[in-house]
């Protein structure tokens, strides 16, 4: 999603607005907010730029995303749900790796 | 104060005498070659929503509200850019394309002011019609996300401010100043998200009035004539005014003349931007 909207022409809208919105959407799952409700919202967004864009690039985008999904689900449900920041999790790994 | 509202057909009529006869929504219909699908349900009384499509501009498909299902056709195009075919079906409403149309008018209005009641085209904007033809009720994304509403408006213009928080970037003004004007002024400068009308290159609308394609700044609009509902200027033809104010609330381009009825900074900026009261 970060690239699409970091690639995107920006003609149509889902690849426009949506790869934006998709990065926000992620992100609060991954902070854990309302989590079952923005997986939904995340799922009808994935549809939309699949089927609603004008070209391959917003239209193939939500690909890495629904395989991260279907095949890592558990990547989207284990993560803290509360006060979690991406950094200190990246460092409490690499402290781990160090050892 | 409300506008005579021509019908629009979405796309220009295709100039063929070949006739081709498909069905839409179950309804035979007959129309030349080379018309889009858009326009064939519009003659035969279906309306699909559509914000970036108007029959005065070539077909452009950014909007993606016009989206159709065709039996035995790949994905769901839009019906705007998509030419009849012999013995095509379309379906203009399904429950998958309801859902694709209320998915795009909640990114829309994810990234728009939420002042209708006091917006100056609050009761004549496509973008609030679409959202109730479309049925959007909420917006899942919340507003707390990356936006443009607070983006600085441009009033370098004596005739418009260009307010780029309600500017949805369908390239309508673009294309007419392109197409219809033939002045090529205006352009959508950036990319993505950062996507931004403007007159070149971080040009404020007032720079270059040399190119204006509305009211070119040696021929301004004239108050004594507007009053009369009839402006000087190639475009403006439509002027409507405020009797009590002595003032042009706004102008609206007569639509065989110039196509950005709606979304024009330049001519008509009731949408993307605020006309302002000249004083007559």
């Amino acid at each position: 999603m970060e690239f699409c909207a970091e690639e995107s022409c920006g003609k149509c809208t889902p690849c426009r607005i949506g790869s934006v919105r998709g990065v926000e959407v992620i992100d609060k799952i991954i902070a854990g907010h309302n989590r079952s409700q923005n997986l939904v919202v995340l799922d009808d967004l994935c549809d939309l730029m699949t089927d609603g864009s004008l070209c391959a690039m917003g239209g193939l985008t939500p690909m890495p995303v629904r395989s991260a999904m279907k095949h890592f689900p558990e990547d989207f449900q284990k993560l803290p749900t509360e006060n979690f920041s991406i950094l200190d999790a990246t460092e409490s790994l690499a402290t781990e790796a160090g050892r | 104060m409300t506008l005579i509202k021509e019908p629009d057909y979405g796309t220009p009529a295709a100039d063929s005498e070949q006739i081709v006869e498909l069905q839409i929504d179950g309804q035979p219909v007959k129309v030349p070659a080379g018309t889009s699908v858009m326009r064939a349900a519009a003659l035969a009384g279906f309306s699909i929503p559509k914000l970036c499509a108007t029959d005065s501009l070539e077909a452009f498909g950014s909007c993606r509200l016009c989206l159709v299902e065709i039996e035995g056709g790949r994905g769901t195009p839009a019906s705007c850019t998509t030419p009849v075919a012999a013995g095509m079906k379309v379906k203009t409403q399904t429950p998958k394309l309801e859902k694709l149309r209320r998915g795009v008018m909640e990114l829309y209005i994810s990234d728009h002011p939420l002042d209708c009641l006091t917006c100056p085209a609050n009761g004549d904007c496509e973008l609030q019609d679409m959202a109730g033809v479309v049925g959007l009720r909420e917006v899942r994304y919340g507003f707390d996300g990356e936006n443009h509403l607070d983006a600085p408006t441009d009033s370098s213009n004596p005739y418009f401010d260009f307010d780029e928080s309600k500017c949805i970037a369908c390239s309508r003004c673009v294309r007419a100043c392109s197409e219809v004007q033939g002045t090529f002024a205006l352009t959508i400068a950036g990319r993505g998200f950062d996507s931004k009308v403007s007159a070149s290159a971080g040009e404020l609308f007032f720079s270059i009035p040399s190119v204006f394609p509305a009211v070119p700044a040696s021929r301004p609009a004239r108050p004594r004539r507007c009053r009369k509902n009839r402006s000087s200027t190639s475009v403006c033809r439509l002027v409507r005014s405020s009797p009590l104010a002595r003032t042009v609330a706004s102008a609206v381009p007569s639509r065989p003349k110039c196509a950005a009825t709606s979304w024009c900074a330049w001519c008509r900026t009731r949408t993307a931007g605020r006309t302002k009261a000249i004083p007559a």
